[in-house]
């Protein structure tokens, strides 16, 4: 992590898909994702739930947008 | 405020069009410069070697001369868990033949993987590394991953991940290896 | 009759994809999941609704996985018109010339009290391309008495570095058709006094100016929404999961809502400042663009989990907002957990948001006194309890308590609205059932 977490995604942000590799030094091995893998570090888990907050929340106030999808959890198969 | 109903609809299919187009220019661009699973052939495989494995066995479990499937497997990865039955019908079919399935496990507590095989009733040869050495040695990046040698302890196949459709092609691998002869 | 704001489409669609991916590439071999949820939402004196979701998803041949959501939901309860309190008793015509509706002395109006149902479906799919890219697609339904929409959505995830990695980016399209009740009226029109009730609000018709013919009920406007995400997924460390994405969203069409008015009220000068001379229609442009960032941080401490994210938005109405969300899972024995939830959010008003205009001033191009457009902060304290039942499924009970807040002085106001609450509270509670389960 020479250059830390920020420059993974601050230079993805501005410079498009040739600065991931700022997020190549990061992470873990895919042996050490036990704790990844459980189900209340999953993001995308409980998606029923949020997207009944986010309608109520979407018919009161005015924004939108906020979730993405994909990745984390165990990487297996 | 009027407008003519036709003329606003083509405006809207242009934008459209425009947006459309940049997306799927992204989605090509992302794909092409980090092209998916460029997993490396294996003819580029880095040199592995049953050594690592014969220490950690010991003398107890002689590995020269068999055909040796070696399985790295942890207790939290789904699709690890769902080949164990498999590995033990294999090792039950083949093992007379001289099929030997060794299986590593990369728990952090060896507790969790004991629990998993005595729920499975699990009784294969089994290394521990908890601390991944075996893993790193064996440059595994993917869970599980499976590792299948000849009888001449040379490599024959990495496989990464386990599906159902993986169960024939390498039943097909294990059974054309044990017909081989060990050339002295 | 209340025209719920329109639901994004993407979002709807995102969400079986995103339950449908979260479980894909890496755990594809996840069993089948059904999992629901049932949700009771009561404000105080105003909007009563209940809405209840099942979704499957399915593994199929081929490391497919096949997603299907099924949602209801029934709303009954008034809510602000627009129109700006008065001292005295206001009436108003009703949605089709016919009720009349009264709003007692300084209190901000509410329309008719009403019952409304929508029912809508979701379908995925996600089509693996081997080891580390998935692709999606979805398509949306849905329909209330006076609303329909159809949308469809694609998407594609790319794991890089082992995996550590992800990106996605995802597009979807929808189409939506509105048949107010009555007609859409033309914007800044005036609502015609109650007890006319011979007189319908005037309706636009489009190509069909001087047309006679003012039944409105086969009156259909249109919208079409088109959203976009782009995410990024990092693993920091064994503990630690990041996410931003970006989402840009752009509708264009019909995005009024044909029900809601704003009060004219008599200037400074007139005998009685701030009273209500007449209502308009409101008037919202006919495009908008939405942009957000978003970015979010998952962090396992010892059994515990704790999850902070941060939204930016901004779109081309002038609205800007910032929300701030954190949630802490806090293990009990016996796989028990509780999650306390805070939410904080605040907006500013759209550039054309009036809460109310002045008479004998030209008016402006457009104009709204939705509170939803109106600058606010707004609260939100949870509290979620979950309990394993078995080895398959899961339940958990949620409350929670949501409090907006916007300015209920605001330095414009003059005559009798100095003394009046221009932006009451909102506030309401939520509760939460729901299951997960695999089989």
């Amino acid at each position: 992590m020479r250059r830390g977490p920020a420059a993974c995604f601050v230079l993805t942000g501005l410079f498009g898909l040739g600065a991931l590799s700022g997020c190549a030094p990061m992470g873990v091995e895919v042996w050490e994702r036990d704790v990844l893998a459980k189900p209340e570090m999953q993001l995308d888990a409980g998606a029923i739930d949020r997207a009944l907050d986010d309608h109520i929340y979407f018919s009161k106030e005015a924004s939108s947008g906020g979730s993405g999808f994909g990745g984390g959890g165990c990487g297996c198969n | 405020m009027p407008g003519i109903p036709g003329m606003k609809l083509s405006e809207e299919l242009d934008r459209l069009k425009r947006k459309s187009m940049a997306v799927l220019a992204f989605i090509t661009a992302s794909l092409l410069l980090h092209g998916p699973g460029s997993e490396p052939a294996l003819a580029k495989e880095p040199p592995v070697s049953l050594s690592a494995i014969i220490a950690s066995l010991g003398p107890g479990t002689p590995l020269n001369g068999k055909v040796v499937y070696l399985d790295f497997w942890a207790s939290w990865c789904q699709p690890c868990r769902q080949s164990f039955p498999w590995l033990k019908d294999i090792s039950a079919r083949y093992g007379q033949r001289g099929l030997q399935v060794v299986t590593v496990n990369l728990d952090k507590e060896q507790a969790a993987a004991e629990k998993f095989l005595k729920e499975l009733k699990v009784d294969l040869k089994i290394i521990y590394d908890s601390d991944g050495k075996l893993a790193k040695q064996f440059q595994v990046d993917a869970m599980p991953t499976s590792f299948v040698f000849a009888r001449d302890g040379s490599l024959k196949d990495r496989h990464r991940g386990f599906h159902e459709d993986d169960k024939g092609k390498l039943d097909s691998l294990v059974n054309a290896l044990l017909a081989q002869e060990v050339k002295k | 009759m209340q025209l719920r704001q329109s639901k994004s489409i993407r979002h709807a669609v995102a969400t079986v994809t995103a339950a449908v991916l979260g479980s894909a590439p890496g755990t594809r071999a996840e069993p089948n999941k059904f999992e629901g949820s049932l949700l009771l939402y009561s404000e105080r004196d105003r909007v009563q609704a209940a809405e209840g979701v099942i979704g499957f998803t399915l593994p199929v041949k081929g490391e497919r996985v096949i997603g299907l959501k099924l949602t209801f939901d029934g709303l009954t309860g008034p809510s602000p018109n627009g129109a700006s309190p008065s001292r005295r008793i206001q009436t108003f015509t009703g949605a089709s010339g016919g009720n009349t509706l009264t709003a007692p002395a300084g209190e901000i109006p509410l329309d008719n009290s009403f019952r409304d149902t929508r029912y809508a479906v979701d379908a995925s799919l996600v089509q693996p391309l081997g080891r580390t890219t998935a692709a999606s697609f979805g398509g949306h339904y849905s329909s209330e008495h006076d609303y329909a929409a159809f949308g469809f959505s694609t998407g594609l995830t790319q794991d890089l570095f082992r995996k550590n990695t992800t990106i996605g980016l995802s597009a979807a399209f929808s189409h939506d058709l509105i048949s107010a009740e009555g007609g859409a009226p033309v914007p800044l029109s005036a609502m015609p006094p109650p007890g006319e009730g011979e007189d319908e609000p005037e309706h636009e018709e489009e190509g069909n100016e001087g047309d006679d013919d003012h039944e409105g009920t086969d009156d259909q406007r249109n919208k079409n929404v088109f959203d976009a995400v782009a995410s990024l997924t990092q693993i920091v460390d064994r503990y630690t999961i990041v996410r931003v994405n970006y989402s840009f969203s752009h509708s264009s069409g019909y995005l009024n809502d044909p029900y809601k008015i704003l009060s004219v009220v008599q200037d400074q000068h007139g005998d009685e400042p701030g009273e209500p001379v007449q209502y308009l229609y409101e008037s919202r442009p006919e495009s908008r663009d939405k942009q957000a960032v978003f970015a979010e941080v998952r962090r396992y401490l010892g059994g515990n989990t704790l999850d902070v994210s941060y939204r930016f938005f901004w779109d081309d109405w002038g609205i800007t907002s910032r929300t701030a969300d954190m949630t802490y899972r806090q293990q009990l024995g016996g796989g028990q957990s509780l999650k306390p939830h805070v939410r904080w959010y605040r907006q500013t008003a759209a550039d054309f948001y009036r809460q109310f205009l002045i008479d004998g001033q030209p008016l402006p191009g457009h104009a709204s006194a939705d509170y939803r457009l109106g600058a606010f902060d707004a609260y939100t304290f949870g509290l979620q309890y979950t309990l394993p039942v078995g080895e398959r499924i899961h339940l958990s009970l949620t409350g929670e308590y949501y409090l907006q807040r916007g300015k209920r002085g605001p330095p414009e106001a003059f005559g009798s609205l100095r003394d009046l609450d221009l932006f009451p509270d909102l506030d309401a509670l939520m509760f939460r059932l729901g299951f997960t389960s695999e089989f």
